[in-house]
């Protein structure tokens, strides 16, 4: 193992972590000032509206192909959310969702949705109305096939609300995580979905539910943050903030995941050890844009939906 | 399959193997079901999902707290779960 043999007046208060890095060449390093990481400030979130329709969006309509995932694709969307519905919502509360900017409703789709009539998120992705392939977690049954979803978030015996977040990290966010192999398939071999840090087990369905084998293909797609493809089933009582969305064009593992919750303090993404695998990445502060280094599409913040202080 | 809106001692006497979806009203007190079994004194009866769903939509606050109404792919995708 090569070692420094030297490091004198290095300001080191700025670095928050080293991963990988190779220090073989190094034989001595007298008064260097260390290289300023780029700064991360964590000060706002996106807030969708509750009032819904294409003026109260949260979406990128992209025109250059930079989310276009088909069904053999690796990829894992990962984002942090702060509940505002309330327990009577009583629908399908969108978390993220897309679909083919020109196709129909469900063109191209990949979303995630929370049940909350059933207590149960959803992930779903389709070529059409017809292949269709989806599965879901269920959060309040101790029963031992469910029983890592209920460790996992926390919710006890009740529905996941404003007022029932479960097990949260910092400013009451939960960091919720959906992994994809390259199977057109939501087999629980090819799925994981994680609260926090932690996998919620295997979803309901072994071999998962549907019709079909998606292929989709590579169109541009609308995707939206908050509600549904067509801008409704955002929610009620208050409003749900979002909250650091990455997109990585591979499954990450467990402890990759682990790695972004980061004990439940969010973290500068593009320090992450899989950050060469980071396609997308949206702070939300204060702006739309992408931050990435890959030059993604800028989200639009629209109409009653707003950035705002955490 | 049967599409309906039956009270909550109908549905004490459904098959629950027989379910395919079920959608409780907010006040508790009627479902919206579609099952394979053929129900006697159903508060309301459609001929299809999509007329079950365009009457949830027209009639929402009954049923969804986001004022939407129940979709067609909702009935398909929601799978019920007896006793979960």
């Amino acid at each position: 193992m090569p070692t420094i043999s030297k490091i004198q007046s290095l300001p080191v208060t700025s670095i928050s972590k080293i991963l990988g890095s190779n220090y073989s060449t190094f034989d001595k390093i007298f008064g260097a000032d260390a290289p300023q990481a780029a700064s991360f400030s964590d000060s706002y979130s996106v807030s969708k509206s509750i009032t819904t329709g294409s003026g109260n969006r949260v979406a990128i309509l992209d025109t250059d192909g930079s989310f276009n995932y088909v069904g053999t694709d690796a990829y894992s969307i990962s984002f942090w959310v702060k509940v505002g519905w309330t327990s009577s919502l009583n629908t399908n509360i969108h978390l993220f969702a897309s679909k083919d900017v020109d196709g129909g409703t469900s063109d191209d789709m990949i979303r995630m949705y929370y049940n909350e009539a059933n207590n149960r998120i959803y992930f779903d992705f389709r070529q059409n109305s017809s292949v269709k392939r989806n599965n879901f977690w269920l959060f309040h049954s101790q029963a031992s096939a469910y029983v890592a979803a209920y460790n996992a978030a926390g919710l006890g015996s009740s529905y996941w609300s404003a007022s029932n977040r479960g097990n949260v990290g910092d400013d009451n966010f939960t960091m919720i995580t959906i992994t994809k192999g390259t199977a057109s398939s939501t087999a629980s071999s090819n799925i994981r979905l994680y609260w926090n840090g932690t996998s919620c087990g295997d979803p309901f369905s072994s071999g998962g539910s549907g019709s079909g084998t998606p292929v989709m293909t590579t169109s541009d797609r609308r995707f939206t943050v908050g509600s549904n493809v067509t801008y409704t089933k955002s929610g009620d009582g208050a409003e749900t903030e979002y909250n650091d969305l990455t997109v990585w064009n591979k499954k990450l593992s467990d402890s990759e995941v682990l790695e972004l919750y980061n004990s439940g303090t969010r973290l500068d993404a593009t320090g992450h050890s899989a950050a060469s695998n980071l396609k997308w990445y949206y702070k939300f502060e204060n702006n739309g844009d992408d931050s990435s280094g890959n030059s993604a599409p800028t989200f639009g913040v629209q109409g009653d939906s707003n950035f705002q202080e955490i | 399959m049967n599409y309906y809106i039956i009270n909550i001692a109908a549905f004490a006497e459904t098959d629950k193997s027989k379910i395919v979806y079920l959608h409780q009203s907010i006040d508790k007190t009627k479902y919206v079901i579609v099952t394979t079994e053929t129900i006697d004194v159903p508060i309301a009866t459609f001929e299809s999902a999509t007329d079950l769903s365009e009457y949830t939509m027209r009639y929402p606050s009954g049923w969804v707290g986001d004022n939407t109404g129940i979709t067609e792919e909702e009935m398909e995708d929601i799978k019920y779960i007896q006793g979960i």
